[in-house]
């Protein structure tokens, strides 16, 4: 069923979720695929949500169950890099950030990627993470540590966690 | 100011990110979703979100190979023109594997499943199929083993087919994983242990010789004479592989599994057309300016390879690793990163090369053949398919099959809930009182007995009846005769013993280790066994609930709802324990079969005993 066949006014309970969880799921799927494709499946996300509302009623874990449907919209742009140009543009000035992170963030896979961004850079807890994840919160603690090595020996850094 | 702290600098991040990427507006879902085609919605909880791997040539023996395997050598049935040398010993495995057949390709491949958008097989397409080929081969091969067997046996061979030791996944998933994902920590410490040369082979043969594989005649039965022929040509018009199927056992059963000689040829050239164009990507990957500068860098560190391949094909000496082979894979894991080469970059890379070559010389897309790959790597062998020599003799020696004792154990539990309810004043039908029973008919578990009994409609001949749950408790316990256990009890000495010498075997451990492995991949392995066991006390306790009227439909269905979502994300960890415990009962099967040699009069005793616990039965089992 396609949106266009239904009504288009936008209920105020989908209206409601949609602000509720947007900022959540948006912020979960740039950590994963970066800021381009991150938003566009956090678009395709929530188009399917409102496709499917009925269905998304029942569901316990909305937000876990939007980011795999955001997942499998990533999977149908394609496999490419996580871009991160329009990122570097952003940080290129910024004092506070090392050139080497993001490059560094590239080179992490998907799951410490996710992880870590969304813990240190969102400030989501772990319990939160795992959530969303559909995993454990110590596999989460386990991406995190491990990405947190990688990227302090990739910058050469020794900080605290 | 640069801040040495990279948490700070994630933090930094995240404020840049928030402010970067707009928030998504109503209205842009509108358009969206009139114009877009509707995302995938997800079928089942998988934390697995990394693209289908890339691979290296020599892992990619692939399905074909390990077909030819499965018929008894790449003469037999399949003729790869090659070069692969993989070829196991004729009539492998184990003397005790019914041959039972199982549902064939073809057969569930007339289930229907959406039709494919794409006229060819894209490059995702050809990495799924590689990712799943070890799989689907590790169930085709069981299944014309299976086969073969009883072909065989009509012909008058004892055939014993090669069968494989697990389900095929692991070692291609953990090498690419440790190999590629974390370079810089593992490199060092592994060195290339986590090379394929060191897992277990995808379909590594149970070796244990036919028994007749030296009679006049045996590889002329497998084999027999050429049927049908193809040629597969790769992107160049060069020629691939010439697939040949023959009208012998090994022939036979694969025409059988796929409904004919020619659906299997078929398919094995749909395969091999896959793994064709999966070489030439590796192959065109060495190529690349990103190999020419990993070859350069690993010079620059004292090593001379032609291509990042090379390290891989050497004879590392032992014990593993060496300082040297350290410090080489450290090298190669640097230079791969350097070179874009490492995780991601490796397999975007190959997956550019592949749809360079996909455009050249497309694929076409089969439905019917999709299909034949979905049902076979959905397996149709469980480890319930694996017959145990002490079970099928004390069965024949009773006189009865192992169904005929439960349907008859079955009829004796109503008959007796009946009884015991009807003292109490409870008057139920056999149809009620089989509700108090797991409906193992069609019912897998205690959660499909759940759901079953939730959709009996109330009011009906069999709607629940209302009675305590006390009161049922105690009834249904005056039904537990439990004729297997009963069993399991005679024959608790022996299988201890086979037990003992089991645990020790290489065999169980391997089988052990690769269900460790395959759950190392899933994320999350640690507690499964607790969540199962908790899904299942959750079933058990809210179907006795509802059984005795002392929950309503609605909230039992929430429950089993609740349950079937968390039953569905155990699935790939059940999944690794499903391929271990296949493995286990064929070992277990080998053990029984020579404990019964060496134990003339054992079974004869158990038979015996064996008969006296069925008496309570008598009246419910068919005459003799």
């Amino acid at each position: 069923m396609v949106l266009s066949s239904r009504t288009n006014e936008v209920s105020s309970d989908f209206a409601g979720f949609v602000r509720a969880i947007e900022p959540r799921l948006r912020q979960a799927l740039v950590a994963a695929y970066g800021p381009v494709d991150g938003r566009e499946a956090t678009v395709d996300a929530l188009s399917w949500a409102w496709e499917h509302w009925d269905r998304l009623a029942e569901v316990d874990n909305p937000l876990g169950y939007l980011f795999r449907v955001g997942q499998s919209a990533v999977r149908r742009f394609g496999p490419r890099p996580v871009p991160v140009d329009l990122l570097r543009a952003a940080v290129a000035h910024d004092p506070e950030i090392t050139p080497e992170l993001l490059p560094s963030l590239a080179r992490l896979s998907p799951q410490q990627r996710t992880v870590v961004v969304l813990v240190h850079a969102f400030g989501w807890s772990q319990a939160e993470v795992a959530t969303v994840l559909g995993v454990g919160a110590s596999t989460v603690h386990e991406y995190l540590g491990r990405a947190l090595a990688r990227l302090r020996s990739d910058l050469e850094v020794h900080d605290e966690q | 100011m640069m801040s040495n702290d990279v948490t700070d600098q994630l933090a930094v991040l995240g404020e840049i990110l928030d402010q970067l990427v707009e928030p998504v507006t109503i209205g842009e879902l509108t358009k969206r979703a009139t114009t877009s085609p509707e995302p995938v919605a997800p079928s089942t909880v998988s934390i697995d979100t990394a693209p289908a791997v890339s691979r290296r040539p020599r892992l990619a023996l692939g399905i074909a190979a390990s077909i030819a395997l499965v018929i008894g050598g790449a003469a037999l049935a399949v003729n790869r023109s090659s070069g692969v040398s993989t070829r196991a010993p004729l009539g492998s495995a184990n003397t005790t594997l019914a041959g039972s057949t199982s549902t064939s390709a073809a057969e569930s491949a007339t289930t229907p499943q959406p039709a494919a958008a794409s006229p060819n097989i894209t490059a995702d397409d050809v990495f799924a199929i590689v990712r799943s080929e070890t799989v689907m081969s590790a169930h085709m091969t069981i299944s014309i083993g299976t086969l073969m067997q009883t072909c065989m046996a009509e012909k008058g061979f004892r055939f014993t087919p090669t069968l494989p030791e697990g389900d095929g996944v692991t070692s291609d998933t953990v090498f690419f994983q440790r190999r590629y994902t974390s370079p810089r920590e593992q490199a060092g410490r592994w060195g290339y242990i986590f090379d394929s040369s060191i897992l277990p082979t995808p379909n590594e043969p149970i070796e244990k010789p036919s028994p007749d594989s030296n009679k006049p005649g045996f590889t002329e039965a497998i084999t027999g004479d050429v049927i049908a022929t193809s040629t597969v040509t790769d992107s160049s018009g060069r020629v691939a592989n010439k697939n040949t199927v023959r009208d012998g056992c090994g022939g036979q059963a694969a025409a059988a599994i796929f409904g004919s000689a020619q659906n299997y040829l078929n398919f094995i050239d749909r395969i091999s057309r896959v793994e064709s164009a999966g070489g030439e990507s590796w192959a065109a990957l060495l190529s690349t300016p990103q190999n020419s500068g990993w070859v350069a860098c690993m010079k620059q560190r004292g090593f001379d390879y032609a291509n990042l391949v090379r390290p891989h094909d050497n004879e590392w000496p032992a014990p593993r690793p060496t300082d040297e082979e350290s410090r080489i894979a450290s090298a190669d894991a640097a230079c791969r990163v350097a070179n874009h080469l490492s995780d991601n970059d490796l397999k975007m890379l190959e997956h550019d090369l592949l749809v360079a070559i996909l455009e050249r010389h497309p694929i076409k897309r089969e439905v019917e053949l999709d299909r034949m790959f979905a049902a076979l790597v959905a397996g149709p062998v469980s480890p319930a398919d694996v017959q145990l020599p002490f079970e099928t003799a004390v069965y024949e020696g009773v006189g009865y099959s192992q169904k005929e004792i439960h349907d008859a154990y079955r009829r004796f539990q109503v008959a007796e809930m009946r009884s015991c309810l009807k003292a109490s004043g409870h008057d139920l039908s056999d149809e009620q009182a089989q509700l108090f029973f797991p409906p193992d008919e069609v019912s897998r578990t205690l959660l499909d007995a759940l759901i079953e009994a939730i959709s009996v409609e109330p009011g009906g001949t069999a709607a629940l009846p209302n009675i305590g749950e006390s009161l049922a408790m105690d009834c249904r316990r005056s039904t537990e005769l439990d004729v297997a256990y009963q069993l399991g009890e005679l024959f608790n000495g022996a299988t201890m013993e086979i037990s003992n010498r089991l645990v020790a075997s290489d065999g169980y451990r391997s089988a052990v280790n690769r269900q460790k492995t395959c759950m190392s991949t899933l994320g999350e392995p640690n507690g499964s066994g607790e969540r199962e066991s908790s899904i299942l006390s959750q079933a058990s306790k809210t179907l006795g609930l509802l059984q005795s009227g002392n929950i309503s439909k609605a909230d039992a269905a929430e429950v089993a709802a609740k349950l079937t979502a968390e039953t569905e994300a155990l699935r790939p960890t059940a999944n690794c324990a499903s391929s271990r415990l296949r493995v286990e009962r064929q070992l277990v099967a080998a053990e029984q079969t020579l404990y019964l040699e060496g134990h003339p009069g054992f079974i004869d005793n158990i038979i015996e005993q064996y008969r006296a616990v069925l008496k309570p039965l008598a009246p419910f089992l068919p005459p003799k």
